[in-house]
């Protein structure tokens, strides 16, 4: 490499003191250069050390954490031996954060403009009559309409695209030679990542700045950066050009996290199951309208209980063994539809059928077979599961609810469906918490189908999970489909997941059905323009 | 019910063996520690102190009167020549068997209703949230002292007082906590199963509602054994001339200038299971995870 | 905004109301009414039946309540069971030499506990906060009666410094109460200091562990800075709550340390009347603290709505 390292990471460990006196490294033997004009990705999995190198780049440990051995420099100099007043001088100064989460990094009882004032009068030798103009400037760099009123704004009254933004301000506002992001799309809708992306990539080549990205996404990596290295257990495993890394990796472990990141297919090879024509119906929507009821005492006095339907007039059908997807940004009121069948919240006007019978609205109107005809799957394993039941109570309730099934006949039940879904019959008189977070979704799964439905309800089942354990509950949805002629109705917003699934899809906008239709015809020609919106925002982890 | 054979015996294992190791990560904390030691030794004290006593604690005695800490009264004798040593060791009695009964009482019905509107939601939680407010805007002492000064009933009364009064701001931790519990997706999907409330009280919200509700139990202990002791300070506890702490420190203040030692022994022996319930109860919400500035940082 | 103000001044309003109903139930509720209470063995013949037709205790239940609140409404909180005095006088005197123990316990105690709050909190787990800590857990549970004993003890039977009871009269203007009414205020800065500061402490502690301090300080801002700047507004907020409740408590809860004391406020007042078994005289008492206590909760959650932006914004759009 010619050009000197701007950030100069060698032999770097960072660990904790563990009970019993015990040193855990959580980076190990760690070296990285990034220069003038590069970006580099920090890939890894959850866990693998990404942001805790990020944020040691900028001379920063997390209570608990300290250095056992090597050096960060930033420019010639080691942060770790920097005086605080140094550390605060170049902290937002030369080198800048972006961080995750901006609803909550930004002080919620500052107003924008005093936020950004700050770091700049921090940071350069502006006068404060002159700091308000500066900040107007950087907001408007980085693409943010009507600067003045949002200088006036508290951080919670803008959206997450926004705030994001703001924070790209304020760390402009140091005119850094280097960035630090951490994560910085994580949480944002497909549409608003991308823009976020594009501003970062050419506000990079624009002032020349050096960036390290943190991200659990190839797709991200891929849109921005140069050169990438793939981190797992603390280990740097891979450090090569971008291109290198997405076309060819040279380890085996990025290897599999290329294979195991969902990639949209070219129409036609995806699924490749056929329905037969004349399968029986089993779901079916009529007109459906949703909407959330806040009621209170004080709003029922006063005869105010209007609320805006979150979903209106949706109106679809399923027939046995077929998976819908469901797709849209955040608030298209795709789990609201799911949470309806389940029959949580009762539709304002519409009717749901159940292989050609009405169902009955509300859970307590619904019979024993009815409730055991659907059941649903949640994002969040960790919610989905009472932490205070054993594996065996969790399996166990729905076989006594439906089949009376108890006793030793219900726990040989509970651990043959153990097995099926690939976990240990040991783990029977395990609590949730001793389990892994994607065997945590798999005992998800395994209640679910304990119950023999025939529809299952899948919330973003994968979207908390790495992309490594997203690849088996995938396929062990497949197979169990496959096996028991179930019918999915899949919730994503991940357009490569839904495809691998879905024979059907319904494109959902603000609670409005956009667009329907089979996987081939609206993956192989979109016809809405925010379907089109949608496909063009996808991040597909190969070099641009 | 037959069909609880197995499943229940395992959770019921695991149970005990939680609250085990809870309580040991209690005794391990300092304050933990200190607590637990106070309050095992008022406990023992409380069960013994009738077999243990050097003195009769309501014999009087003429020749007697305010005599200063000796070999023969090791902590002198009070305005009617009765041994305070004696009266401290049996003075904790009363408070403990009543507020030990009433605490577990309060918890029961407060934890129970707490839960089921957490669960509930809807009017009757408005209706009766609202008179919980009520209830809880009284003054203090108040509403105790009224009921125990017009019915004149002894411990049974002050017992089931306590319990129902202390209950109340049960109802209002438990409630908030059970709300937390039941908007999680583990109760969505027993709902969605079409489980009974019932059994979605017993099975779901009740195990991750127990934590919230034994600390405020220990609070609440704390809380009580205070309004118990300063309602007998006040002459409205237990009936003279049965020792108690509260009403011995009130009779020795008159003397205090004469003989300090009337008020000492009584005030170290209230304070100390006090201050033993409070650090136990502070240390048993940080071993749970309860404690709000824990939680923040680890 | 305004909307949600309403909101709360009529739920607030909804409180009071369920306040006297709650009273005179309770108090229905006793067996006997306010005359055989207060005659006790001498309830019977002529005595009793003079008594409640004073009273009005013959009339419904329902009726008693209707003329109870609808003379409270006024301001007219009714006379004692002896009939000689008028409670909304007396009560308005008490009241006046409550609030100046509450004045002076809060003056000093409120800037105290901040102060002492924020310190442990940043000094979390060293040594300034086990200090504090420590100080405030015996603060705090040591019953009030004990820490005034000890305080007349020293201070006032040993070093002979503070005077031990208060004997100005109930009337005399609040200057004659100084210094006697030091002692108590002692005693009542010291419960309330600890409850404050360990509320104080651990919204600091929360505070400076959330992200935008951790932003804060990555983006070169220092540490005093982002402490007075970035963390103590998020910080102090729930403090107005504490603060509130501990302010009605000291107006109408402190019945032991009035005693203690003989302090002439409402505790003592209230204590008094429940010795007498004056129940008009309790109930009229508690109707007023209750609603105190409303009031004084409300203006906190206004107070916090108004101080908080985040608040603020999400009631403005509603």
């Amino acid at each position: 490499m010619a050009a000197k390292a701007i950030i100069d990471v060698k032999d770097l460990s960072i660990g904790f003191t563990a009970s019993g006196g015990i040193i855990k490294e959580v980076l190990c033997d760690i070296n990285l250069q990034v220069c003038r004009g590069e970006t580099v990705g920090l890939v890894g999995e959850s866990g693998s050390g990404k942001s805790t190198l990020a944020l040691a780049a900028m001379g920063f440990l997390k209570p608990g954490l300290r250095k056992l051995k090597g050096d960060v420099r930033f420019d010639g100099d080691d942060v770790f031996a920097m005086s605080v007043r140094q550390l605060e001088k170049i902290r937002g100064g030369k080198l800048g954060l972006i961080p995750q989460n901006s609803g909550q990094a930004l002080t919620p009882t500052m107003r924008i403009g005093k936020q950004l004032c700050e770091a700049i009068a921090l940071h350069c030798d502006v006068p404060s009559a002159e700091c308000a103009l500066r900040a107007e400037d950087l907001l408007g760099q980085v693409q943010l309409p009507d600067v003045k009123a949002i200088m006036k704004r508290f951080p919670h009254e803008l959206s997450g695209g926004q705030q994001q933004r703001v924070a790209i301000a304020m760390a402009l506002a140091g005119e850094p030679e280097a960035l630090v992001l951490d994560e910085p799309t994580t949480g944002l809708d497909v549409t608003t990542q991308i823009h976020i992306l594009d501003l970062l990539r050419d506000l990079a080549a624009e002032r020349n700045m050096a960036m390290v990205l943190v991200s659990h996404d190839l797709g991200v990596i891929a849109r921005c950066c140069n050169r990438v290295a793939v981190m797992y257990g603390g280990k740097v495993l891979l450090d090569d050009s971008a291109k290198q890394v997405l076309c060819a990796p040279k380890h085996d472990y990025a290897k599999e996290l290329l294979e195991a990141t969902p990639k949209i297919m070219p129409v036609g090879k995806a699924n490749g199951q056929s329905i037969s024509a004349d399968a029986p119906e089993v779901l079916a929507l009529d007109d459906l309208a949703l909407c959330y009821r806040r009621t209170g005492f004080f709003e029922r006095l006063l005869g105010r209980d209007e609320a805006p339907m979150t979903v209106e007039g949706v109106s679809l059908k399923l027939a046995k063994g077929e998976t819908l997807g469901l797709v849209g940004e955040s608030g298209s009121g795709k789990s609201t539809i799911l949470r309806a069948i389940a029959g949580i919240l009762s539709p304002e006007k519409g009717k749901i059928n159940v292989a050609g019978e009405p169902l009955p609205p509300v859970i307590d109107k619904r019979s024993s077979q009815e409730l055991r005809r659907i059941q649903m799957i949640f994002q969040n394993p960790d919610e989905a599961l009472n932490p205070r039941q054993s594996v065996v109570q969790i399996l166990t309730q729905p076989l006594q609810l439906y089949f009376g099934i108890t006793g030793d006949a219900a726990r040989q039940r509970a651990a043959e469906m153990l097995e099926r879904v690939r976990l240990p019959a040991e783990y029977l008189d395990r609590l949730p918490g001793q389990l892994s977070g994607g065997e945590k979704q798999r005992l998800a799964v395994a209640r679910a189908f304990i119950a023999e439905p025939e529809i299952v309800l899948c919330d973003e089942v994968t979207s908390a999970l790495d992309v490594s354990v997203q690849a088996t509950v995938m396929e062990l949805l497949q197979d169990l489909k496959r096996e028991r002629k179930t019918t999915y109705v899949f919730v994503s917003h991940d357009l490569a997941v839904v495809q691998q699934l879905a024979d059907q899809i319904v494109v959902l906008k603000q609670g409005r059905i956009c667009e329907a239709g089979s996987v081939d015809q609206v993956y192989g020609n979109p016809s809405h323009p925010y379907t089109k919106k949608l496909f063009e925002a996808v991040l597909e982890p190969e070099p641009v | 019910m037959t069909d609880a054979s197995y499943t229940t015996e395992t959770a019921e294992t695991s149970f005990l063996r939680r609250w085990m190791r809870v309580l040991g990560s209690v005794a391990q904390r300092p304050s933990g520690a200190i607590g637990l030691t106070l309050v095992a030794v008022h406990i023992i004290v409380a069960i013994i102190s009738p077999w243990i006593v050097p003195y009769d604690t309501v014999a009087l005695s003429a020749d007697e009167i305010l005599a200063p800490p000796s070999s023969i009264h090791l902590l002198g004798t009070d305005s009617l020549g009765r041994d305070v040593f004696s009266r401290v060791l049996e003075g904790g009695r009363q408070a403990l068997i009543v507020c030990g009964i009433a605490t577990p009482l309060s918890m029961l019905w407060g934890g129970l209703l707490g839960i089921y509107l957490g669960l509930r939601g809807g009017w009757l939680d408005d209706i009766v949230m609202r008179l919980v407010d009520a209830v809880l805007s009284l003054p203090g002492i108040l509403p105790l002292m009224v009921v125990v000064v017009i019915i004149d009933g002894g411990n049974l009364v002050l017992t089931i007082t306590l319990a129902v009064l202390f209950g109340i701001p049960v109802i209002r931790v438990v409630r908030a906590a059970a709300q937390a519990v039941a908007a999680r997706d583990f109760v969505l999907a027993a709902r969605a199963r079409g489980h009974s409330r019932r059994n979605i009280m017993w099975r779901e919200l009740l195990p991750n509602v127990l934590d919230v509700l034994m600390v405020e139990g220990a609070m609440r202990l704390s809380w009580m054994l205070l309004s118990f002791s300063a309602l007998s300070f006040l002459g409205y506890g237990v009936a003279p001339p049965t020792p108690d702490w509260g009403q011995d420190i009130s009779e020795a203040r008159v003397f205090m200038s004469l003989a300090p030692w009337g008020v000492l022994g009584p005030m170290f022996a209230l304070s100390t299971l006090i201050i033993g319930v409070n650090l136990t109860a502070d240390a048993l919400a940080k071993a749970l995870g309860l404690d709000r500035a824990q939680r923040a940082v680890v | 905004m305004f909307e949600l103000i309403v909101k709360r001044l009529f739920l607030g309003l909804v409180t009071v109301w369920l306040v006297s109903v709650v009273i005179f139930l309770g108090i229905e509720a006793l067996p006997g009414d306010a005359c055989t209470a207060h005659l006790e063995r001498d309830a019977q013949g002529e005595l009793l039946e003079n008594c409640r037709e004073k009273l009005g205790l013959e009339k419904p239940a329902f009726a008693r309540y209707m003329d109870w609140a609808s003379a409270a409404i006024t301001g007219d909180l009714g006379v004692s069971i002896d009939g000689q005095t008028k409670i909304t006088s007396e009560v308005a005197l008490r009241v006046k030499n409550s609030i100046l123990l509450a004045a002076g316990a809060l003056s000093v105690g409120v800037p105290l506990a901040v102060f002492l709050g924020v310190i442990a909190g940043l000094w979390r787990d060293r040594f300034p906060d086990l200090f504090i800590s420590t100080a405030a857990i015996f603060a705090m549970t040591i019953p009030e009666f004990v820490s005034a004993t000890i305080l007349v003890l020293i201070f006032s039977i040993w070093l002979g410094w503070l005077p031990a009871v208060v004997l100005t009269p109930a009337d005399a203007p609040a200057l004659e109460f100084f210094p006697e009414f030091v002692p108590a205020t002692i005693v009542l800065t010291l419960v309330m200091v600890a409850h404050i500061m360990r509320m104080v402490r651990s919204s600091v502690i929360e505070v400076m562990a959330g992200e935008f301090v951790q932003m804060a300080t990555l983006k070169g801002v220092p540490y005093w800075r982002i402490v007075v700047r970035h963390a103590l507004p998020s910080a102090l907020l729930p403090a107005i709550n504490v603060v509130a409740l501990t302010v009605a408590w000291l107006l109408g809860g402190v019945v032991v340390v009035e005693v203690v004391f003989n302090y002439p406020g409402l505790g003592r007042m209230m204590i008094d009347a429940i010795s007498d078994r004056d129940l008009p005289v309790v109930q009229a008492i508690t109707l007023l603290v209750a609603a105190t206590y409303v009031v004084i909760n409300l203006a906190a959650d206004m107070a916090g709505i108004l101080l908080n932006p985040r608040l603020r914004t999400q009631l403005g759009r509603r």
